[in-house]
């Protein structure tokens, strides 16, 4: 084995941290998104970095002021034939002037055609953001995590991770119709990546780094 | 919740059947012959002349291997390393490598094997996967199991006993070594050599993933040496280096050897060794004494 068989790996087990924030800050009341994105935890490649190519698409809607609702498939997910899709929400807990915070509350859900097994994955996070610049700049950064449930993995033993934390910063920039956003992560960096089949990215033998692009078009 | 309902039906009706299995295999281009000692690409280690094999005592030929089901047999490569008349009398070493190319690459593991205790001392059969090397086909989990099953008939054929084999099986080659012994088919080995063994296609996933992720979500294989190891009481030698970096000797080794209702059952962990270096990092001799200790008790 090696390389070909950490990349196959890689590129389908990392179904966790396989998207940028969804949302760094609510949508206005009464708007809608719908919105692209790509990109996830970097491995080394034939002597190359790459990002693991996850794809997701998803709507979001401004519910209330300050309060979003969103929805995401995980198209790379479903083409290996697992169902994932994420829900939640963007609660803006205080904004003034240029700078605000938000945190996102989510569930990760995913099941397979293959033996129909099930998983739910709880999400929460929060972003600091700044608008820069006069045109819809903002930078942010943040922190998630995803909770495992989970007491035990395969074969009765125990599992060790119950929450898969990862930091990131980002940059968006927005105008009427339309919004970018380039986001790096910093995942599970308090959990050493070898022995593992994957050759992550990271910092002094941890985590992985993830690298994001997103897109969404507003309504 | 009907519209959910529909949603979801559509997205799971509409995707894709991409899996992950043919690619988990790593094989090269089919070669057009095997080099053995001639082989300059790379490989793990390269024993001196004092392992050299004779000529006399290679021999290299095909075997029909035919999964159940199947509607013909496929064409496989094996080598055996020693001489072929004395399979009735004496102990025989069946070598499942793995998951690298071909049998080149394992060449010199399957010398050292020979060489376990002196010069030419077991025979040692080692076939190469469908797919690998030059064998024929595409390489598939049940064709694996047959492959190694069509390696065992020919031993039975040329008048081996179920008492006299010792099935050895690395990394990859754990998985058909533990599903034969589990499940025999032409022979049941009489003692299992496992070194850097899988636990499972799920727990590598849940590895690379770090969450309790069911393996179906990324492959169809199975490979599940730590629930086939419980039906497999033959005595067992687990080896694994505590250094490797590719499966982890704890989430997968460890958990095979929890599991094992090998009778007895020993663990020998080489401080500091690699996936691949095992027997450079033991030492060659403390290698084949340890392995001589188990064939022999």
């Amino acid at each position: 084995m090696k390389w070909l068989c950490m990349v196959a790996v890689a590129a389908a087990v990392i179904f966790s941290q396989c998207a940028p924030t969804r949302y760094v800050r609510p949508l206005e009341v009464g708007q809608h998104a719908v919105n692209a994105s790509f990109g996830g935890p970097t491995i080394k490649f034939g002597g190359a970095v790459i990002p693991i190519p996850m794809t997701t698409v998803g709507y979001g809607y401004g519910l209330d002021t300050g309060f979003t609702i969103y929805g995401n498939l995980h198209t790379t997910s479903l083409a290996f034939g697992t169902f994932q899709a994420d829900a939640g929400a963007c609660w803006s807990v205080w904004e003034k002037d240029t700078f605000g915070i938000s945190m996102n509350f989510g569930l990760n859900m995913a099941i397979d055609r293959w033996e129909w097994n099930r998983k739910i994955w709880p999400q929460v996070g929060f972003n600091a953001y700044r608008y820069v610049g006069s045109r819809g700049g903002m930078l942010y950064a943040g922190a998630d995590a995803w909770v495992e449930f989970a007491k035990q993995r395969s074969h009765q033993v125990e599992q060790p991770t119950k929450l898969l934390p990862a930091f990131h910063v980002g940059y968006r920039k927005q105008n009427e119709k339309w919004m970018f956003q380039y986001e790096v992560k910093s995942i599970a960096p308090f959990t050493a990546n070898k022995p593992n089949v994957v050759d992550y990215v990271g910092i002094a033998g941890n985590g992985a780094f993830g690298l994001y692009f997103g897109i969404y078009r507003l309504f | 919740m009907r519209t959910f309902i529909l949603f979801f039906a559509l997205a799971v009706a509409g995707s894709s059947c991409l899996r992950l299995d043919s690619m988990l295999y790593n094989t090269t281009d089919k070669l057009e012959r095997y080099e053995r000692d001639n082989y300059t690409g790379e490989q793990d280690f390269i024993l001196d002349e004092t392992y050299k094999i004779q000529d006399s005592m290679i021999h290299e030929f095909t075997l029909a291997s035919q999964v159940p089901g199947e509607s013909s047999p496929t064409t496989i490569y094996a080598v055996y390393l020693g001489d072929i008349n004395r399979i009735s009398i004496d102990t025989v070493i069946l070598y499942c490598h793995g998951n690298k190319w071909h049998m080149d690459f394992y060449w010199q593991r399957a010398k050292l094997l020979a060489h376990t205790g002196s010069k030419h001392r077991y025979g040692v059969l080692m076939p190469d996967y469908r797919g690998f090397g030059r064998s024929e086909g595409t390489p598939t989990e049940d064709g694996l199991y047959a492959d190694v099953d069509a390696a065992m008939n020919w031993l039975k054929t040329n008048g081996l006993t179920n008492a006299r084999l010792v099935v050895y099986g690395f990394s990859m080659g754990s998985a058909p070594a533990v599903e034969l012994s589990a499940h025999p088919r032409s022979m049941r080995p009489s003692k299992i050599i496992l070194e850097a063994p899988f636990a499972s296609a799920a727990v590598m996933g849940e590895d690379g993933s770090q969450l309790a992720m069911p393996g179906s979500y990324f492959t169809n294989l199975k490979i599940d040496n730590a629930e086939e190891i419980k039906l497999c009481n033959q005595p067992l030698l687990w080896i694994h280096g505590t250094g490797d970096n590719f499966l982890n000797y704890t989430t997968h080794g460890q958990v095979v050897f929890d599991n094992s209702k090998g009778n007895p059952k020993y663990s020998y962990l080489v401080s500091g060794a690699d996936h691949g270096n095992v027997p450079v990092v033991a030492g060659f001799s403390t290698y084949s004494t340890r392995l001589l200790e188990f064939i022999t008790e």
